[in-house]
């Protein structure tokens, strides 16, 4: 699998899937919105791992699960653009 | 008039916490039933609260609900609307004076019979207190509700009269339990299977139990240990979390603190090698929603940690990141919801007996669970401020304790409660000074 490096792409994918499985109808969220106010909680967040590496081709390592890498979609998608390019993390 | 249908199917949660309220009446425990106790400033209007039960048609529902069943072997169990709605609130005053910081539980409360299978599965008792303050204690058999749905009940009670029409099915019953056909209930037996093989697996290796050797005792009581932590004890124990990079994993590191002091406990005892099988359950609703208020919406993650890892924070928080990971890759939730689902025919005392099987009766080394945010966003009832919400959830025996964690506004609370024959007083004195250690002050490795 070639991993998505584009941070857009890989953060409207991220949207996409957090809307279908854990953000309920009608509740305002994009790829601004911050996660800790989202209601994502450690279950979320491991299935919202294994989506990057099942989907986006891209494994997220412990140490990456940062404050500042879980602060919204966005900066999840540039901590996974960045994976994939360097190379470290693929699947 | 709300659109709220006459009966539904039981989650398969609802028939789990059925099971374990059955298996504690089987030990003379009051069953598994629950007690939000809502401290109230003064301005609480109970005459309103009295207006709003009376016109919900939800509390209608839930006051009228019991569980029914055809023929038990062949069809799961149902909940069903009864004609005649019972009382529900009940209201007491000067009982206890004034509302003190330190409070026992009333006689009433405690004694308070609450059956899924005869209904009504909740009550409210008001105590009124002389210096205008007032206590309100919100009884709930687990059977109906979970501490996420009573915070949703809560909050539709509070809402506006005029701002809060009459309530669709969707907010109050999941799309789920409509209907009354087979198909609904009978799940996939292949992803059931994944959950009993593990469970035989983790069974067939030693457990430490709590629960002492001998027959089933006739009586045992339920014990309550409330630990609170102030404004600033829970900052700091929110940086903490950061500090042990569990930012979005904070019922890790609750669990992690747990189970660390239960581990003392168990070094005393001279556990040597019975690893600590720990189920927790996951709310399955969608974050933001406002429902569905009615049943359990569950689902079980199952740790289970050897005693090497259990002594300290940072060995047992490593395990229990790669074994949620692993648990969900494998869709294990959904494999044990799925067994649960397709338990549900067999009679009560069966389904129990059933469930014990894997672990030879000792179901687990001890409950955990986080209800996160409790009466979020509510600042008062009914007029009246809310100065203290704390939850009171009894220990199942099996396995004889259970720890649960909640946030209101910015202090956190934990509850330790259990059972007088599964744990001593001095053994949860020390649980308590270790888990207060454990979330604030031990340093990260």
């Amino acid at each position: 699998m070639i991993p998505e490096t584009d941070p857009k792409i890989i953060a409207a994918k991220l949207c996409e899937f957090a809307r279908t499985n854990f953000v309920a109808e009608g509740v305002q969220f994009d790829e601004h919105s911050p996660l800790s106010e989202a209601g994502i909680d450690s279950f979320a967040l491991v299935e919202l791992v294994l989506f990057c590496e099942r989907v986006l081709g891209v494994r997220v390592p412990d140490s990456h699960l940062t404050p500042a890498n879980l602060a919204s979609m966005s900066s999840l998608a540039k901590c996974i653009s960045e994976l994939a390019r360097t190379g470290q993390s693929s699947v | 008039m709300s659109d709220l249908p006459r009966q539904i199917r039981l989650a398969a949660g609802d028939y789990f916490m059925h099971g374990q309220d059955c298996r504690m009446r089987r030990v003379g425990l009051p069953g598994n039933v629950c007690c939000a106790v809502i401290k109230l400033d003064q301005g609480f209007d109970v005459e309103r609260l009295r207006r709003r039960l009376a016109e919900s048609p939800i509390m209608d529902w839930l006051a009228r609900a019991r569980i029914y069943r055809i023929l038990p072997m062949l069809f799961p169990p149902l909940w069903r609307a009864t004609e005649k709605p019972k009382t529900i609130l009940f209201e007491h005053a000067g009982q206890n004076g004034v509302a003190n910081q330190s409070w026992f539980l009333p006689e009433v409360v405690a004694g308070r019979e609450l059956h899924a299978s005869r209904g009504p599965g909740l009550a409210f008792d008001v105590m009124r207190h002389a210096d205008g303050t007032s206590h309100l204690f919100l009884s709930w058999n687990h059977t109906c509700l979970d501490a996420r749905g009573l915070d949703f009940l809560l909050n539709h009670l509070n809402a506006d009269e005029n701002a809060n029409p009459a309530p669709k099915a969707p907010n109050f019953i999941s799309p789920k339990q409509l209907g009354s056909g087979l198909a609904g209930w009978w799940p996939n037996v292949k992803l059931a299977r994944s959950c009993k093989k593990w469970l035989d697996a983790s069974g067939a290796d030693p457990l430490f139990s709590l629960l002492p050797p001998g027959p089933r005792p006739a009586s045992c009581k339920n014990n309550y240990r409330l630990i609170y932590f102030n404004e600033a004890e829970t900052a700091q124990i929110d940086a903490r979390c950061q500090q042990f990079n569990c930012g979005f994993r904070r019922s890790h590191f609750y669990l992690a603190a747990s189970l660390r002091a239960l581990h003392g406990v168990a070094t005393q005892r001279g556990n040597q090698d019975g690893a600590y099988l720990i189920p927790v359950p996951h709310d399955t609703r969608k974050r933001g929603a406002n429902g569905p208020i009615f049943s359990n919406h569950l689902s079980i993650l199952f740790y289970r940690l050897e005693p090497k890892f259990a002594g300290n924070i940072s060995g047992i928080l490593g395990e229990l990141s790669r074994q949620m990971t692993d648990q969900i890759r494998d869709k294990f939730p959904e494999s044990c919801m799925a067994a649960l689902d397709m338990f549900k025919p067999l009679p009560l005392g069966f389904y129990v007996n059933h469930l014990g099987k894997p672990t030879r009766g000792k179901f687990a080394t001890f409950s955990f669970s986080d209800s996160g945010e409790t009466c979020a966003g509510m600042k008062d009832f009914m007029g009246g401020k809310i100065l203290e919400v704390t939850h009171l959830v009894p220990a199942w025996r099996p396995p004889g304790l259970m720890v649960v964690f909640l946030k209101f506004g910015n202090r956190l609370s934990a509850q330790i409660s259990w059972v007088d024959d599964c744990l001593t007083i001095a053994e949860v004195n020390g649980m308590e000074r270790d888990v207060r250690q454990a979330l604030l002050t031990e340093p990260a490795a």
